[in-house]
């Protein structure tokens, strides 16, 4: 069991975060958020493995994930 | 479930103020990160240059000044030797670092000063729109070198920092690192821990470049200037370390 947590604030959709993804959990979603920005979504239905990738690359540090 | 990796708490609660993918956000995270690792959010003082990273003082939560033009190494010298006790450390741009402030960071790391200086290579003027940096790429486009850079054109060879610091005798630590992999971000979250436990046991000057990306400037998408990175950025500026006498005996 592991997740992945977006806060919407931050995101600004530049989609590191989905190149890096093994699991394609996170791609851009519908949502704007207040700067402006179609931001990224995370998937339940796929299978999140906690490895990190997209949260440390992150350069807003926009995810936390917990495992 | 638990949390296993979390924001950095002297990262203030807002966005950072960079374009979309700007490796500059990833860079100031991983220092934020180190920060929070050595417990030294009350005690550091970031000396800012001119350049977008500015624009990180307002994400970090702690002591942060801005210097003129590529003066972050005197300003921070002066710093340093008024608070010993402090982690003090520069983040400076390829345009502030390399043209405008060349003197500075050269005699600063002459001097064996002991702060960190943090170089944000991404090879282009970013803050102000796309001029030709001492470390723009040959053939790289810039507003200043619109057919590309050409040194048979009188404008130069690109400047490798890390190779100039490691060649005088006082700087302690010089490392080359890179921001484009998650990987490679760790490792620098490594060396810039290692310059910061160097300073703290009073040995003296340290210095990280990481290189870096304008997706804006470079007119390219944040997941193209990964690929970029890897293409063309490694090739002129290798990934190492150049310098460590900590481990010379
Ligand atoms: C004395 C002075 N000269 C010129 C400028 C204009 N200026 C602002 S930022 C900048 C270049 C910044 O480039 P770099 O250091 O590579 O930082 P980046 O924006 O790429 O992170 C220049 C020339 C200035 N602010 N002050
Ligand atoms: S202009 Fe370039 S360096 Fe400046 S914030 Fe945008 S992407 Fe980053
Ligand atoms: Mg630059």
């Amino acid at each position: 069991m592991a997740k992945v947590e977006i806060t919407a604030a931050y995101c600004k959709g530049c989609l590191l975060c989905e190149a890096l993804c093994p699991k394609g959990v996170l791609s851009l979603g519908n949502e704007v958020n207040a700067l402006g920005y179609n931001i990224i979504k995370a998937d339940d239905t796929k299978e999140c493995i906690a490895c990190q990738q997209c949260a440390v690359i992150c350069p807003e540090g926009a995810i936390e994930v917990y495992k | 479930m638990e949390k296993i990796y979390s924001r950095p708490v002297s990262l203030n609660p807002v966005a950072f103020n960079y374009c979309p993918g700007c490796l500059h956000g990833t860079s100031q995270k991983l220092l934020c990160d180190v920060i929070d690792e050595l417990g030294k959010q009350e005690d550091t003082i970031a000396v800012m240059p001119i350049g977008c990273s500015t624009m990180g003082m307002f994400a970090f939560d702690f002591e942060s000044l801005g210097a003129c033009h590529g003066r972050a190494p005197a300003v921070a010298t002066g710093v340093k030797r008024t608070a010993p006790e402090k982690l003090v450390f520069t983040y400076q741009g390829d345009g502030d670092i390399g043209y405008i402030g060349f003197s500075e960071i050269m005699h600063a790391a002459n001097r064996g000063e002991n702060f960190t200086v943090i170089f944000a290579n991404n090879g282009t003027f970013g803050m102000t729109g796309g001029q030709m940096a001492p470390t723009t790429l040959i053939g790289q486009r810039a507003t200043t070198a619109p057919l590309g850079r050409d040194p048979s054109y009188g404008q130069g060879m690109p400047i490798h920092m890390s190779e100039l610091v490691a060649s005088l005798p006082l700087p302690v630590y010089v490392e080359r690192c890179s921001v484009d992999t998650p990987a490679h971000a760790n490792a620098t979250r490594k060396a810039i821990k290692k310059a910061f436990d160097i300073q703290l046991a009073g040995k003296g000057f340290s210095f990280v470049e990481i290189l870096t990306n304008c997706p804006t400037n470079w007119g390219v998408s944040p997941v193209q200037s990964i690929a970029w990175i890897k293409e063309k950025t490694y090739t002129e500026y290798p990934l190492g370390v150049y310098k460590d006498i900590t481990q010379e005996g």
